[in-house]
């Protein structure tokens, strides 16, 4: 896979990835590479309607009429996590994470304040 | 204004003008520095590190006298608000005043109550209640497109009653810890003035989780292979 210097460090196994700009540049550009063919169906088509919905919703604007569009991203995902990661089952539960509940409150959080105005990438430099 | 908490290290209170373009107001020298939160541990008393910032927009907020320097002879009222606050995940919690990560209704946004795992000792808002164990008869189900999110007014009340009483029955029932100095400012709407951390929330935990996941590395472990 050839992967250009200006899309950011240098790629490295996602069991030692540490800083937020890794995850990113995984979550965005080699995921959806690396796990097709690998992540059995319905997962991966899963996980790629949630990179569609994270790009953007990490864009730099959004038009508004696309806001319907990506709420219904992250409840279909919502949705999914709770059919095939959680089962209805309580011991299954306990290893579902708190902050996939968050999700759900993103597009509205983009309606009031605007597309990712307090994310912390924004002073990383600080 | 952002927090930004490392590892419940030195929390920056910073200041930012969003009347700037977006391509300078994250350069140091647009950052107004109010205060610092300082080592080791966390506060135990964040509230009086907010107070005079609070002290300080309830007067901008009326206006002060200011002179424009290219106006000399002209006086004209200067007014500030606090609109946005911006937070990572970990100090979001306490600059809302709300319980946290572990409580029953730990979403910062809604007050969908969440289901325990005593044997993990752990807590989830699931939307539908798990089919293998009893769970309270008033506990209901969630539509993610109505979730009930939390209201202004009513969480200011309890967030006077809980600081007037200390009612814990209140606490675990709303997840309202106490009263923060940002209510007395009334250009803050709650919660929506509490900004989601895309960073954290994206990257650094759903990416991360989803890796778990995959890996059989949560406890317990689930495969996307269903064991």
């Amino acid at each position: 896979m050839i992967f250009p210097v200006a899309f950011g460090d240098k790629p490295r196994s996602i069991f030692t990835i540490k800083k937020a700009s890794e995850w990113k540049t995984w979550l965005k550009v080699i995921s959806p590479v690396v796990l097709k063919g690998r992540l059995p169906e319905p997962y991966y088509s899963e996980w790629i309607n949630l990179v569609e919905a994270i790009t953007i919703a990490t864009d730099y604007s959004i038009p508004y009429d696309q806001l319907d569009e990506l709420r219904a991203k992250f409840i279909r995902f919502g949705q999914h996590y709770e059919e095939q990661y959680y089962r209805h089952d309580i011991s299954r539960l306990a290893a579902c994470k708190t902050v996939f509940h968050a999700l759900f409150h993103v597009t509205e959080n983009i309606e009031w304040l605007g597309e990712s105005i307090t994310s912390s990438e924004n002073i990383q430099s600080y | 204004m952002y927090y930004l908490g490392r590892q419940h290290t030195v929390w920056p209170i910073i200041l930012l003008n969003y009347n700037l373009s977006p391509e300078i107001r994250f350069k140091q020298e647009n950052i107004i520095t109010f205060g610092i939160v300082p080592d080791p541990k966390k506060p135990s008393n964040f509230n009086s590190f907010l107070y005079p910032l609070v002290q300080q927009f309830k007067i901008l907020h009326k206006g002060v006298e200011a002179q424009d320097g290219s106006q000399l002879n002209t006086l004209f009222t200067l007014r500030a608000h606090i609109v946005v606050i911006g937070t990572d995940m970990p100090a979001r919690d306490m600059v809302m005043g709300l319980s946290g990560h572990s409580a029953r209704h730990y979403c910062n946004y809604c007050s969908a109550r969440g289901i325990y795992s005593h044997q993990f000792r752990h807590m989830y808002t699931p939307l539908t209640a798990p089919t293998n164990t009893p769970v309270d008869p008033d506990w209901r189900t969630y539509n993610p497109n109505a979730l009930p999110i939390r209201d202004h007014d009513r969480s200011k009340l309890y967030a006077h009653h809980v600081e007037e009483t200390g009612d814990t029955e209140v606490i675990q029932r709303t997840g309202v810890k106490g009263y923060i100095p940002f209510w007395d400012l009334p250009s803050i709407i709650f919660p929506w003035s509490y900004g989601i951390d895309s960073m954290h929330l994206f990257y650094l935990n759903i990416a991360h989780y989803m890796r778990d996941h995959w890996a059989g590395l949560t406890v317990p472990s689930i495969t996307a292979n269903g064991t």
